[in-house]
């Protein structure tokens, strides 16, 4: 069973009993957006997930078990931006959780490489889609963590780029339709 | 002769074992620790900044006999982990499989009938893992601070214990006084425990204590 450790930690005694509640599970539903599943580049992947509620409190997320550090990942509001390393299978699981009102929340969901260069430039045409629009509403963030936000959309725009010229189908019109989608974004917008 | 000042995730055991001894009743039941019997009569829950005298280690003599056998025996030294595991509704988690992750070793098991997990540690263990599989697809982790719980006079103690309890939602630090009040009022609530006027009062630190074990 691949699970990230819980964000939970407990002070407790030896040589006397320790009476500890174990929080409920709330199991959320897949992200919509992608249907839960995630189809990744190989190399530096990266996801946006939409949560159904702002976390409070420390939150954890993990891939195929392994805890992701903190400087790997940023929650603004209810949405989750992490960095995954590179898998090493063609599928992961990854999981988020947090504790909210005392119950422990988490989100499950599926990593899979793309198989397809065409998978691929959807797979990261779509997260461009969800990242400019995130990035729209960045406002309020702290400067420190635009900067981490754009520069993952920058990555994520350099990607769709060079995903382009590998796809082979491409007609002109369709790349400068996206070429030109993927120039609405400013690389040098924010901190980044 | 030394006084320790007792810092997070010191008990008599580990700190008696730091100055070598074997047997942590050697230093808590020393008569110049009279006073922090009074304050903590629970040796395993001591506070930070407490003041602990640490007498010298007194080499013990023995006779043995020449041209025979003499067998030493040392006393087992002890230190236990007893958990109980309950869900928000207060059933026990008996039957609940799990594995206890302490200085890298793993212990598996059922957590018994009584909906308890008890394991020997290392005296100088300072932190456990708990996996509870709570079922095919979900499990919980926690991470267990071993001696870091804070005498239950202290707001600390409280906030911890509530915490364990499940009823400090803000997290075990929680924002502030207020916090733990409504904590506390929850606490009472679920519990069944007439409501008290002074939230962190004597008696609501007794029955807190009485609740959480320890």
């Amino acid at each position: 069973m691949a699970e990230p450790p819980a964000p939970m930690t407990m002070s407790v005694a030896s040589n006397s009993l320790n009476t500890l509640v174990v929080p409920q599970v709330r199991l959320i539903p897949k992200p919509t957006h992608a249907g839960g599943l995630e189809q990744l580049p190989e190399a530096n992947p990266s996801i946006v997930l939409e949560l159904p509620h702002a976390p409070q409190g420390r939150i954890c997320v993990g891939i195929d078990g392994q805890e992701i550090s903190e400087d790997r990942f940023a929650v603004h509001g209810s949405t989750v931006f992490v960095e995954v390393p590179p898998l090493a299978d063609a599928k992961a699981c990854g999981r988020i959780s947090y504790l909210l009102d005392g119950a422990l929340q988490l989100l499950t969901f599926e990593l899979r490489r793309a198989e397809t260069i065409a998978a691929l430039v959807d797979s990261l045409q779509a997260q461009f889609d969800n990242m400019t629009a995130f990035v729209d509403g960045l406002e309020d963030v702290a400067s420190d963590q635009q900067g981490f936000f754009y520069e993952q959309a920058r990555g994520i725009q350099h990607r769709i780029v060079n995903a382009m010229e590998l796809m082979p189908t491409w007609t002109p019109q369709e790349y400068d339709e996206l070429h030109a989608r993927s120039g609405d974004f400013s690389y040098t917008k924010g901190g980044a | 002769m030394p006084i320790h000042h007792v810092k997070a995730g010191d008990t008599i055991q580990t700190i008696a074992r730091a100055h070598g001894f074997r047997q942590w009743r050697r230093v808590f039941e020393h008569p110049k620790n009279a006073q922090l019997r009074t304050t903590r009569p629970d040796p395993e829950v001591l506070a930070e900044g407490d003041s602990v005298f640490v007498p010298e280690v007194e080499p013990r003599t023995d006779e043995a006999r020449v041209d025979a056998q003499t067998v030493f025996e040392l006393a087992p030294v002890r230190r236990e982990l007893v958990l109980a595991l309950q869900d928000p509704s207060g059933a026990s988690l008996a039957g609940t499989r799990y594995t206890l992750s302490v200085d890298g070793v793993d212990h598996e098991g059922i957590v018994d009938p009584s909906g308890r997990v008890r394991h020997d540690i290392e005296v100088e263990a300072r932190q456990a893992q708990l996996l509870l599989e709570i079922d095919e697809d979900v499990s919980v982790s926690i991470t267990l601070q071993v001696g870091t719980l804070e005498p239950v006079e202290t707001d600390e103690g409280v906030r911890a214990r509530l915490y364990n309890l499940g009823f400090m939602h803000e997290g075990p630090q929680g924002d502030g006084p207020a916090d733990l009040a409504r904590a506390m009022g929850r606490f009472r609530e679920a519990r069944g425990l007439p409501a008290v006027d002074e939230p962190l009062s004597d008696k609501a630190r007794e029955d807190l204590l009485f609740a959480h074990g320890a």
